[in-house]
């Protein structure tokens, strides 16, 4: 399998207070294109800020982050925040959407940053959300959505820009059931029809069973990388 | 939806947070507008010093006369070219407060010394054959709908007529445009032989006197030269540029250069206060949403770009306001005050212009703290679930 994303001999830390708190130590990791990972671990396990630089919202303070044999720009902010917007999709946990703007609106936001037509925004937008299976909620706002929908338009705004990989923080943990089974099953589908690259934080067994592997931290380190069997909802 | 359209939309998500920022800035920029209004108002000073003109009040006050025989003493002065004189006669028109300025002007020398103006025909011939008659601006006219020919009635509360009555009859004999004559737009010239003939006290006064200096004299030294001729006699006179001599009527109204540096302190410190805090207060509460937007692709420098429209938006917004109130009650003074040159609010557009220049320009400069601190926020660490 080819190698996207390549995570070599990475550390990070952070300062609270006085303290320099071990976040991530010399971990390894490799990710094959259209893989679709699970990554457990307890709380303060460095699963998040594992996520973080693989999507380029931090940088390493050890080690290198590649993605398809490039490592991942270091530069400004404004470098790396353009990298993001080409290359990564982010779906958090809750408070996804923006409250003010309609599902329309919140799923356009990444394309302002690109030179398009608005009649070009509005039918790709029109068309992910219909993807999703919310093209009938165009106009609506975050709060005339349920939990799972608002979590599908926040998927929807994660793709809309076409990035290879999605990065995604608990997506279903503020879920029921129901709805959690939807939103992994429209990842499952974007790994298997799109050929997205996901990396799921996830706490929950179930959700990390529709992944095809999991990876378990600990403590900052890299503890089990597990291939699943199927990788299928069950 | 594009980019100003999301700015807007952020906007509009909490009214009244909006509107209470824009209040103070509307009225600190409402302060800073009247006043430059008011200073266009007087800029006719500058023009007034190119009249070349000089205005000799007694030394006491302006309330003391002086004799008539000073304007021949004063033509003697070399580089003098004409001199006029003109009393204050302080009438009203049927009720007390219906009052516009009633000049009595040497007919003979004023328009020698001021531009003259146009009449018809018919017109100056009243003027010169009839001794009741008088000059009236436009606005005059057109303000009490009087005629060449009609009979008026003004009172005044300084001069009585020799059978001790304090109602003056005068006949209109011209209608001129203030503009030509640089006098005030509601201004009545009366002739003063007419005026001493018949006034009981004060005959052989005058008010003021206006010199014109010639083009190639020194106005300084003649301005000096009128003063130590006058500086031993009974009544010292005191001479100034007619713009000095305007400007001490302003005055009366207060000082507007200490107003508009008062005003203008307090415009920056609003200014710079509200944008401070407003942005503070944006990159505080809106954390999560910044963090969001940071994660699909908006450099700090473009979010801090939004905050700072936002910013500017609502500062642009209360500027509008204020010049549309600025408009509103200088129409409202011009009808109250009647076009009086010392109750006016003159604005242009490269007034308007200045002020929304000062207004992005200050909120600009507010904006440079905020945008540091966001900056150095670690936005990422508010992406954590739970965070």
């Amino acid at each position: 399998m080819l190698m996207y994303i390549q995570i070599q001999n990475v550390s990070k830390f952070y300062r609270k207070g006085a303290n320099r708190v071990k976040a991530l130590e010399k971990v390894n990791l490799d990710i094959g294109l259209n893989e679709f990972v699970a990554l457990k671990g307890p709380s303060g396990s460095g699963k998040t800020t594992l996520m973080n630089l693989i999507g380029g919202l931090d940088t390493p303070d050890a080690g290198r982050v590649l993605i398809g044999g490039k490592e991942i720009v270091h530069g400004s902010d404004r470098q790396r925040a353009n990298w993001r917007a080409e290359n990564v999709g982010f779906i958090f946990q809750f408070n996804n959407l923006l409250s003010f703007l309609t599902a329309e609106q919140n799923v356009e936001i990444p394309l302002l940053l690109r030179r398009m037509s608005s009649a070009e925004r509005k039918n790709k937008v029109k068309a992910v959300l219909k993807l999703v299976g919310l093209g009938d909620r165009l106009n609506h706002k975050p709060n005339e959505l349920s939990g799972g929908q608002e979590q599908r338009v926040a998927i929807a705004r994660a793709i809309v820009a076409d990035p290879c990989i999605l990065l995604c923080d608990e997506p279903t943990g503020d879920l029921d059931k129901e709805s959690a089974d939807e939103v992994l099953a429209l990842l499952r589908t974007l790994k298997e029809s799109f050929n997205k690259t996901i990396l799921m934080v996830t706490h929950d067994q179930h959700a990390s069973q529709v992944a095809d592997r999991s990876i378990i931290l600990n403590k900052g380190k890299l503890v089990i990388d597990q291939l699943h069997s199927c990788g299928k909802l069950t | 939806m594009n980019s100003p359209q999301y700015i807007i939309r952020n906007l509009t998500r909490k009214p009244v947070h909006v509107t209470l920022t824009i209040i103070p800035i509307c009225v600190s920029f409402v302060g800073f507008i009247v006043i430059i209004g008011v200073r266009n108002a007087y800029d006719f000073e500058r023009e007034l010093d190119s009249a070349n003109r000089l205005v000799t009040i007694n030394r006491q006050s302006i309330i003391q006369p002086l004799a008539q025989t000073l304007p021949e003493t004063v033509r003697e002065i070399p580089g003098v070219n004409q001199v006029t004189y003109v009393t204050w006669f302080g009438g009203y028109f049927e009720q007390p407060d219906v009052r516009f300025a009633q000049y009595a002007i040497e007919q003979s020398t004023y328009f020698q010394v001021y531009n003259p103006v146009e009449l018809t025909l018919a017109e100056h011939e009243m003027w010169q054959d009839e001794p009741r008659a008088v000059l009236i601006t436009e606005q005059l006219a057109n303000r009490f709908n009087w005629r060449v020919g009609d009979l008026v009635t003004i009172t005044s509360t300084i001069w009585q007529q020799t059978n001790f009555d304090n109602r003056w009859q005068f006949i209109i004999g011209g209608i001129f445009s203030s503009e030509q004559a640089d006098t005030d737009p509601n201004a009545m010239f009366i002739k003063h032989d007419f005026f001493d003939n018949n006034r009981l006290v004060g005959r052989g006064t005058l008010t003021f006197a206006v010199t014109k200096v010639a083009a190639n004299s020194d106005i300084d030294t003649v301005q000096s030269n009128i003063d130590n001729i006058f500086a031993n006699s009974r009544t010292p006179t005191f001479t100034s540029r007619e713009s000095a001599f305007v400007e001490s009527f302003q005055r009366q109204l207060g000082d507007l250069g200490f107003l508009t540096q008062l005003v203008m302190t307090i415009v920056i410190m609003v200014v710079l206060l509200l944008t401070t805090s407003s942005l503070v207060q944006s990159i505080v509460e809106r954390r999560r949403e910044l963090s969001i937007l940071s994660a699909v692709g908006y450099s700090k420098l473009r979010l801090g770009s939004i905050l700072i429209a936002e910013v500017l938006v609502i500062i642009v917004g209360a500027v509008i306001f204020a010049l549309l109130f600025v408009q509103g009650l200088s129409l409202a003074v011009d009808q109250w005050a009647d076009g009086s040159q010392l109750l006016k609010i003159e604005l242009n557009a490269l007034d308007s212009i200045w002020v929304f220049v000062v207004a992005l320009f200050l909120g600009s400069i507010g904006s440079l703290l905020p945008l540091a601190q966001l900056l150095r926020t670690d936005l990422a660490s508010n992406l954590k679930a739970g965070a």
